[in-house]
């Protein structure tokens, strides 16, 4: 016994390292992809609370340029209304009836922290499952531009994956003009840029073409803006690796929507029995 | 006061801070200073370098709790840190003449020490961090470049807060 206990004491230190290391790394990979959603839930409640009182604060001090914009959205949503009232009475019907079965719904949410300087970033926003928030909802800006998705639900607070995610490749987007699809991820390297993959080398993209959603997975409507293509890098001979401009400035946004589709419930069980 | 109690609060303050103020300060889009080490830094010489390992490896997964990043990734890199303490301690000050006093901590000695003290600790930390989180070693030069600038400004704060509160009676 005692040769073991001598072996153990000699080389304590660095056997409870590797232990320690061991049992850290087994956190990292346990974790990598949507690292901390089991805690997320509690931490992001207490969470919520302190962050809610210092935006308060730091948003007080935005409020002007807030105001500027919520008047430029007004502006813009005054002049849809213009022209849907314009139309006469019978097709007014049909798009009041368009509105009311309409497949998407949007909730209005405020970012309440939100991070771009780690590789995996994420945004805490101020409505939960309480406000009928779930997993996997899109998140758009309130200029109307796609920055994230709902990972995670407590009862008031929810936690969304920021586009600037290197360990998210989920969302999928389209080039506007050909119709092309592929994956949108991000590389870590400019918060103002990510990548669009899977674009194969026969389609005609060109710099400056736009890239949008795709309703293909259900969280996000069609045609939602993302950005702009700035540089087309050729990649293994079949795909392109195309940097996308990314429309939203995600240091900041602070109001945002959540979308909540209908019909996904419905789309999934569809898929489920195939 | 007892020591226990005092580096208990030292350690619930700078998880504080470092969550809810230093976190939150970005120079350029990717520099986040990281202080809570500094815990790591100031812990006695003579303290049991198993017990400092423990303590690191509490307060790198306390971090990783509360800020959201790779969990696991800051316990992973304060452990490394806290094993390479004896030997860094060794490189800065050859003559061991911190081993006078039982309770001597990086508080007493003097700044040029510290500096070098604290920049080499914190640079094996961040070089840890940084490389668990990417996880590959694509960009090798950019990353080696991002952790450099980030240790310069992490061990600039860790100094002035050795400076603000670093001041014991006894120092």
């Amino acid at each position: 016994m005692t040769p073991i206990l001598r072996f153990l004491l000699r080389y304590q230190k660095i056997i409870l390292f590797l232990i320690l290391e061991i049992f850290a790394f087994v956190l990292i990979l346990n974790n990598s992809n949507y690292q901390k959603t089991q805690f997320a839930a509690l931490v992001d409640n207490l969470k919520g609370i302190v962050y809610e009182k210092y935006e308060g604060v730091r948003q007080y001090f935005s409020l002007q340029s807030e105001n500027e914009k919520l008047i430029a959205e007004n502006l813009e949503l005054r002049n849809k209304l213009n022209y849907y009232e314009s139309f006469d009475t019978v097709r007014s019907i049909v798009v009041k009836d368009l509105i009311q079965h309409t497949v998407y719904t949007c909730k209005t949410a405020k970012v309440i922290r939100n991070s771009t300087n780690k590789r995996q970033n994420f945004m805490i926003l101020n409505i939960g499952s309480n406000q009928g928030v779930r997993p996997e909802m899109g998140v758009i800006s309130n200029e109307g531009k796609m920055i994230g998705m709902i990972v995670n639900t407590s009862a008031n607070y929810s936690s969304a994956i920021s586009v600037l995610n290197t360990g998210f490749t989920k969302f999928s987007g389209k080039l506007k003009r050909t119709g092309d699809y592929g994956t949108i991820s991000w590389n870590g390297l400019n918060i103002s840029t990510v990548q669009l993959h899977d674009i194969i080398q026969q389609s005609d993209v060109v710099v400056g073409d736009t890239v949008t959603t795709n309703q293909h997975s259900g969280v996000f409507p069609e045609n939602i803006l993302i950005g702009t293509v700035e540089k087309i890098n050729v990649k293994d001979g079949i795909f392109y690796e195309i940097d996308v401009k990314l429309s939203q400035n995600m240091k900041l946004t602070q109001n945002v929507y959540v979308i909540e589709n209908h019909n996904k419930e419905e789309i999934e069980a569809l898929l489920k029995d195939e | 006061m007892n020591d226990f109690v005092k580096y208990l609060l030292w350690a619930v303050c700078l998880v504080l801070l470092q969550e809810f103020l230093f976190n939150n300060i970005q120079f350029i889009h990717f520099l986040s200073p990281y202080i809570y080490i500094f815990l790591i830094i100031i812990l006695p010489f003579n303290m049991h370098p198993s017990l400092v390992m423990f303590v690191a490896f509490g307060l790198g997964l306390s971090v990783d709790v509360v800020s959201d990043g790779v969990l696991g990734s800051h316990a992973a890199a304060c452990t490394v840190m806290a094993y390479c303490r004896n030997i860094i301690t060794k490189i800065t000050m050859p003559r061991g003449d911190y081993e006078n006093t039982s309770t001597a901590t990086a508080l007493h000695i003097n700044l040029m020490q510290f500096v070098l003290y604290s920049l080499l600790l914190v640079f094996i930390h961040h070089f840890i961090l940084f490389f668990v989180e990417i996880f590959t070693l694509k960009n090798f030069i950019f990353t080696l470049i991002q952790i450099i600038a980030s240790t310069v400004i992490s061990t600039i704060f860790i100094i002035l807060i050795k400076l603000l509160f670093g001041y014991n009676k006894d120092a």
